[in-house]
């Protein structure tokens, strides 16, 4: 149950798109998620659609892992398509009673799923093929001008990898324990939201107790360590930009710019 | 022969079937045990040892292959799945992470008060259980988490102990404690074991241990469980148990090497006064000899 938890989850490889400096792949799915909000039309969407599907072909990850992001979201995509179908006016297509169904209403709705798709899809498909602890580095790198205002970066991100790195941690723990007190005859399967909620509480309190146990560890091994916030830190692996970034900062922005052309240009059909 | 209390058949397990983490956590897995036995489980770390004992109390679901306990197929049906839980008593590892009550009293009754049982009846076995594991009166009203490690594992024990289990199975029960605690633990699983006639099944990396109260040993070795036998028969293999990189008891190994330096010995020492006494035989029959 709570393994299958993936989004978020880093698939190992070594694809180019593996290999890319997570700076980069943070700032090209920023530039993505604009792109496919800029695009006004099915041409252009599907020109951004194209180039999430190259995108994963690059990364050799299997192709399910596209459906397995997508299905928890399927009851927000069915909903937002739903809204859109009935609730856009325009031109009816067809009416019924109270019901009337534009044209513009059904293209509203298969741009949306096809935006919220791709979105997801993209999102994902950085966590699958970074490691967490790369992306905040990259984050912390990325955000580092903010130093100026007094926004303590370091200390941000410092939290945001531990974080991330007792994530699984703190999965392997609630196995063990649900595991230990069911073997106890704990039942957490039957009876009612109050008892299940009851049922919680052989589960939480251990482990919170087993939480504050590893910070306290944790905080003294690295004071152990001499750690002492990020100033004069130097790091281990150092992010550097390299000609494959480039290539992958030309590929987006010569997609951009093929959506913003589709946009002005492009056939007047299925426009909003 | 004596009655069977668990069995397994053809028992295998895949942890992340279908991902990149695929792996075979037990493969093939035909044992049985009998009642009353004391069963010491040996295996290098990831050998398997702590998925096959979840199997044994229906924690975990088996990918393929059944277990049965007490003649009763585990999954027949799996709304009943707790009555097992019940019978096989589980001590997982560090069992002191999962104390929870505010009293030391509250926590061992955490388990008969799942089985359903009344409150006098309750009571006596929490009671019955503290004294088994050595905690006088005065511990049961304090919070399990002012108590040392030592302490905290014995209320850990004690938990299990008093769901009465007819089969007790602890996982690595001595792990980080200091001998006399190591010491304590082991004599008191040891008494439950004659006091009620339970089966025990000990899983540790100590062989010294195993060789001194185990009456079976089971080994596991890449996912497969290798061995199963008479401690005696078992530690008599000590060439194979060196290939596997397991070791058997110093004492057998002394023995062995001395049975291959060509001196009478036993073929099977297992302990420290066993040793002695056959040294001695040794000694006094030489003594004749040379006269």
């Amino acid at each position: 149950m709570l393994k299958d938890i993936t989004f978020g989850q880093y698939f190992p490889g070594d694809s180019i798109i593996h290999r890319l400096d997570p700076r980069m792949k943070l700032i090209l799915i920023v530039a993505y998620i604009v792109l496919l909000f800029v695009a006004d039309g099915l041409f252009s969407l599907l020109i951004g659609a194209g180039m999430g599907v190259i995108f994963y072909a690059l990364s050799k990850l299997p192709w399910k892992l596209v459906i397995k992001c997508i299905k928890p979201i399927m009851p927000i995509i069915i909903f937002t398509a739903v809204l859109n179908i009935f609730f856009v006016e325009g031109e009816p297509l067809f009416e019924w009673k109270f019901i009337s169904i534009s044209e513009k209403g059904v293209l509203t709705a298969v741009l949306m799923c096809i935006r919220i798709i791709c979105l997801i899809a993209g999102s994902s498909l950085l966590t699958y093929t970074t490691t967490p602890i790369a992306l905040t580095d990259g984050l912390e790198r990325l955000m580092k001008p903010l130093q100026k205002i007094k926004v303590p970066v370091h200390e941000l991100s410092m939290m945001m990898t531990i974080a991330l790195r007792f994530i699984p941690t703190l999965i392997d723990e609630t196995q063990k324990i649900m595991a230990a007190q069911k073997a106890r005859g704990a039942d957490m399967e039957s009876g009612n939201v109050i008892q299940k909620a009851k049922a919680l509480i052989p589960i939480l309190i251990p482990l919170f107790v087993s939480a504050f146990r590893r910070a306290d560890e944790l905080a003294l091994a690295m004071e152990c360590r001499c750690y002492h916030g990020g100033e004069g830190r130097t790091r281990m692996k150092q992010l550097k930009l390299s000609g494959k970034d480039f290539g992958a900062a030309l590929f987006v922005a010569i997609g951009f710019a093929a959506i913003i052309l589709m946009n002005m240009f492009g056939p007047e059909v299925f426009r909003l | 022969m004596a009655e069977i209390i668990i069995k397994t058949e053809n028992l295998s397990y895949v942890y992340s079937a279908g991902t990149p983490y695929e792996h075979r956590a037990i493969d093939n897995i035909n044992i049985e045990i009998e009642k009353g036995s004391f069963v010491g489980l040996i295996g290098h770390t990831g050998s398997g040892k702590s998925t096959l004992i979840q199997h044994l109390n229906g924690l975990i679901k088996p990918t393929s292959g059944k277990v049965f306990v007490g003649g009763e197929n585990l999954w027949a049906n799996p709304k009943d799945i707790r009555k097992f839980r019940f019978k096989v008593g589980l001590v997982f590892q560090y069992p002191e992470h999962q104390l929870f009550e505010e009293t030391v009293r509250k926590d061992i009754a955490f388990g008969p008060k799942n089985m359903g049982l009344s409150d006098e009846e309750i009571e006596e076995r929490v009671l019955e259980a503290a004294k088994h594991t050595g905690l006088t009166a005065d511990y049961l009203e304090k919070s399990p988490f002012e108590l040392s490690g030592g302490e905290k594992r014995r209320v850990a024990i004690a938990g299990v102990l008093a769901m009465k289990p007819e089969v007790l199975i602890l996982d690595e029960p001595t792990a980080g404690l200091d001998p006399k605690g190591r010491e304590f633990i082991l004599s008191e699983i040891k008494a439950y074991h004659e006091n009620t006639g339970a089966t025990v099944i000990l899983v540790s990396h100590s062989m010294e241990d195993v060789a001194r109260f185990a009456s079976h040993v089971l080994i596991m070795n890449h996912s497969k469980a290798v061995m199963y036998g008479e401690t005696r028969e078992i530690f008599k293999r000590v060439d194979e148990l060196c290939e596997m990189g397991l070791e058997v008891p110093q004492i057998s190994r002394v023995f062995a090497k001395l049975r291959e330096k060509g001196c009478e010995v036993p073929e099977s020492v297992l302990t420290v006064a066993e040793a002695k006494d056959a040294v001695l035989k040794l000694l006094e029959k030489g003594g004749k000899d040379n006269a």
